[in-house]
């Protein structure tokens, strides 16, 4: 073995604390720092290992040279964050860290993540902090941080890096950079020949095609009219009892079909016809995928895609579930089913479900059809957490578990009955639904509902007396706007980003003040923007250009495709795009402009001023004393004097629902650390009366 | 020329902007379905889907403009 000691790669500190304390077997681990950035130093069969940590992304691509007000710009370098970004200082010490530890070491292991991002962090740290290392250093591959798993990995090292995969990352990075900085100076740069303010806009080569499927949803939703229907609503009577009858075929397209129906049917007595029975079979869900999982936590806890990744990092770096960012669906047997179900009847909560599960002849967990070369689907590795959990990862852990459990469980079995009630030839349905076995559904409970109704004793041939039979006015109603998880879901169906961006794409583009509200709407800058790129550049924003770029990218993985090309073919797409948009970039700027000012003229709006009922009540800044405040507009046209003080700390932002105490406008106060709170504008309002009531019994 | 709605451009040859444009268009063939459904008249339609709750925001700026200018659907282009 070779002098010197083997430094080993880790992607984030707590991932390399682990990794140390796993491996460590002369002895626990040894915890040194290098200017404050902490490593480890360790034995292990008498060799000396060092472990330090990336703290993610240490390099990044930038501009070759030049500055930031011209476009389009296509030489780009990878140079350390520290120097690229603004506030990435730190970078520069960790960069600094590892290059002293490189210097003496003699044989390095990159133990960073198995896919795109890990194994690009660990290329780049060994290729420029370790002076070009790269192709001496071995790989580790695993999937949880569990000291068994580690040692595994560790005796199994792959003797190269994974080069396909970092390839394919850097490539990503590249092309991205390429269409995030010419097509977000373009946008800027056009709105400067406007105005000397600067206002930060951008769009990428994700965000586009994302930014326009919310744009289609929304145009969808503000031209949309309403077509009224009618629904046939019955009640029957048979001996004592009442049941409810649907008209089987459905919506009435006019009020004039409607009331004939009704006036058919009402008082009558309907014959049975038929009676039809079914056993339906549910297979248990499949295992989570990071999409799924990012959905699931949306419906139950109401998490942020981000949010939920965010968590399910943590709980993986506390070495409690296997590592998240995976689209698999599959659970192989190796991960061994029986040791985890093991270890996760120690705890009381999934004792029974664990334990009735190990005393099954056999354990075949069900299989998704979606599968990822570098991780199985995301399940609990048994172990009992270290440290309590807090709130919001107990809630997760809990998802994964009872996902894991159920996948494990039967099929459920459900019947279904549908009674068929026949008046002069007009039919009606009656249905009901009982659980014969519950099966999966068990062991994923309270992520499961089922409400049964009670089946009636019917037999063909009865009669059933319409005592009540009308007809219901209703609307169609618009397609539902897109919340964080179902947006997510639609861009995992359309290829859209991969599962380890597309939460941070989301997040980028409310950031941007193109979509607000937890069910989206895409404001006046974000529809502007869309409207900009789909005219000069249609191409750009096309859901197809990014899914055949994202096949591309997904086959330099499969050591199927190139960088070089693929990197030819993003610039050739990109020149026309960017000359199109330098050519109208006067007209451009001014629309973009004023997307800008209107948007924050929207946001300042409170509402109409109840004082003089034709003014608006807006947010301004007093310009003597720069305190804000709410005025009325037709101040400045000398009508109205009305105006309220505000908090002068915190971000105001105006709630869209009134008071529900004087319907006055309400504002929320959001100071930094603290949950956000609501108030009426409204000095007088009864809701603050209760207030002062209970301030003063304190 | 600017949108009599919004104060954006108009559409080349057209009376509104690209978005109210769309509205207004959607708001002709809702009609149809809306005489059939009820059969009722231009202004008790617009009157109708103004103050429906499911309806888009940029058809209620159109059908509030039309009945604020008793304009019949024929006459706008």
């Amino acid at each position: 073995m070779a002098k010197g000691y083997t430094l080993i790669i880790a992607e984030k500190f707590d991932a390399a604390e682990r990794i140390a304390s796993a491996l460590s077997l002369d002895g626990p681990p040894v915890k040194k720092t290098y200017r404050g950035i902490p490593y480890f130093e360790f034995r292990r069969n008498g060799r000396k290992y060092v472990v330090a940590a990336a703290m993610g992304h240490l390099y990044t691509v930038t501009q070759e040279k030049g500055g930031r007000d011209y476009y389009p710009v296509f030489d780009f370098k990878w140079a350390p964050r520290h120097l690229a970004e603004r506030g990435a200082k730190k970078v520069k010490t960790v960069i600094a860290a590892i290059e002293r530890l490189g210097r003496k070491a003699s044989e390095f292991i990159s133990a960073t993540d198995y896919d795109v991002e890990g194994s690009l962090i660990g290329y780049m740290v060994l290729k420029y902090a370790c002076g070009g290392r790269e192709s001496q250093a071995k790989r580790m591959k695993f999937s949880t941080l569990t000291p068994e798993e580690l040692n595994e990995a560790f005796e199994n090292l792959m003797p190269r890096l994974d080069f396909e995969l970092a390839e394919a990352g850097r490539t990503r990075h590249e092309v991205d950079w390429l269409y995030g900085v010419n097509l977000s100076r373009a946008l800027m740069l056009s709105v400067s020949k406007h105005t000397s303010k600067h206002f930060t806009l951008s769009i990428g080569r994700v965000q586009g095609p994302t930014l326009k499927l919310l744009c289609e949803r929304e145009y969808e939703i503000n031209s949309f009219v309403p077509t009224p229907y009618w629904e046939i609503k019955a009640e029957g009577v048979l001996g004592r009892k009442t049941y409810e009858l649907e008209f089987e075929q459905g919506k009435i397209w006019s009020e004039a079909e409607a009331e004939k129906v009704v006036s058919a049917c009402r008082g009558r007595k309907a014959s049975i016809v038929k009676i039809v029975e079914r056993e339906v079979k549910r297979l248990p869900l499949e295992p989570f995928d990071l999409g799924a999982l990012q959905r699931e936590a949306y419906r139950f806890f109401n998490f942020t895609p981000r949010r939920t990744l965010d968590i399910a990092e943590r709980l993986y770096l506390n070495a409690l579930i296997s590592y998240p960012r995976t689209s698999s669906q599959k659970l192989p047997p190796t991960i061994n089913y029986k040791a985890i179900l093991e270890g996760l009847a120690e705890n009381p909560a999934y004792r029974e479900a664990a334990e009735s599960l190990l005393a099954q002849e056999e354990l075949k967990p069900r299989q998704g059809s979606k599968d990822d070369p570098a991780h199985p689907a995301i399940y609990p590795t048994g172990k009992q957490p270290e440290n309590p959990l807090s709130k919001d990862e107990a809630k997760i852990y809990d998802l994964v578990v009872r996902r894991f459990l159920a996948a494990f469980g039967k099929p459920s079995r459900r019947l279904t009955v549908k009674v068929l009630a026949e008046v002069d030839g007009y039919r009606f349905l009656l249905t009901g639904r009982r659980m014969l076995e519950e099966g999966w559904t068990r062991l994923y409970k309270p992520y499961v509902e089922f409400e049964e109704k009670a089946v009636p004793p019917l037999k063909e041939g009865d009669k059933i007396l319409l005592r009540k039979v009308e007809a219901l006015q209703k609307f169609t109603e618009p397609p539902p706007r897109y919340n964080p998880a179902s947006l997510l879901k639609a861009m995992e169906d359309l290829e859209l980003g991969t599962k380890a961006t597309r939460a941070e794409i989301i997040e980028t583009l409310y950031q941007r003040g193109y979509i607000t509200g937890e069910r989206i709407k895409v404001t006046d800058i974000g529809f502007t923007v869309m409207e900009v790129l789909s005219q000069y550049c249609p191409s750009i924003v096309s859901v197809e250009l990014t899914r055949n770029l994202e096949r591309q990218l997904n086959a330099i993985e499969q050591r199927a495709g190139r960088r070089k090309e693929v990197l030819v073919e993003a610039i050739e797409e990109l020149k026309p795009a960017l000359e199109k948009l330098k050519e109208a970039e006067e007209k451009i700027g001014g629309k973009l402009l004023e997307a800008i000012e209107s948007e924050n003229f929207r946001r300042r709006l409170v509402g109409t001023c109840p004082t003089c009922g034709t003014g608006k009540l807006v947010i301004l800044k007093s310009r003597r004393t720069g305190k804000r405040f709410i005025g009325c507009t037709n101040f400045f046209k000398g009508k109205c004097k009305q105006a309220f003080p505000l908090p002068q700390k915190g971000r105001l932002t105006i709630v869209d629902k009134p008071c529900k105490h004087c319907g006055w406008p309400v504002l929320s106060l959001k100071l930094p650390g603290k949950r956000p709170f609501n108030f009426c504008i409204n000095p007088e309002c009864p809701s603050k009366a209760e207030y002062v009531k209970v301030a003063a019994q304190r | 020329m600017r949108c009599p709605i919004c104060g954006r451009e108009v559409i080349p040859g057209g009376n509104f902007c690209d978005r109210h444009t769309v509205a207004y268009r959607k708001l002709l063939e809702g009609f149809k379905s809306w005489k059939k459904a009820l059969r009722i008249g231009w202004k008790e339609y617009l009157r109708a889907v103004k103050e429906n709750p499911h309806t888009g925001v940029w058809v209620k700026e159109v059908a509030a403009h039309l009945a604020e200018e008793k304009a019949s659907p024929l006459k706008i282009r």
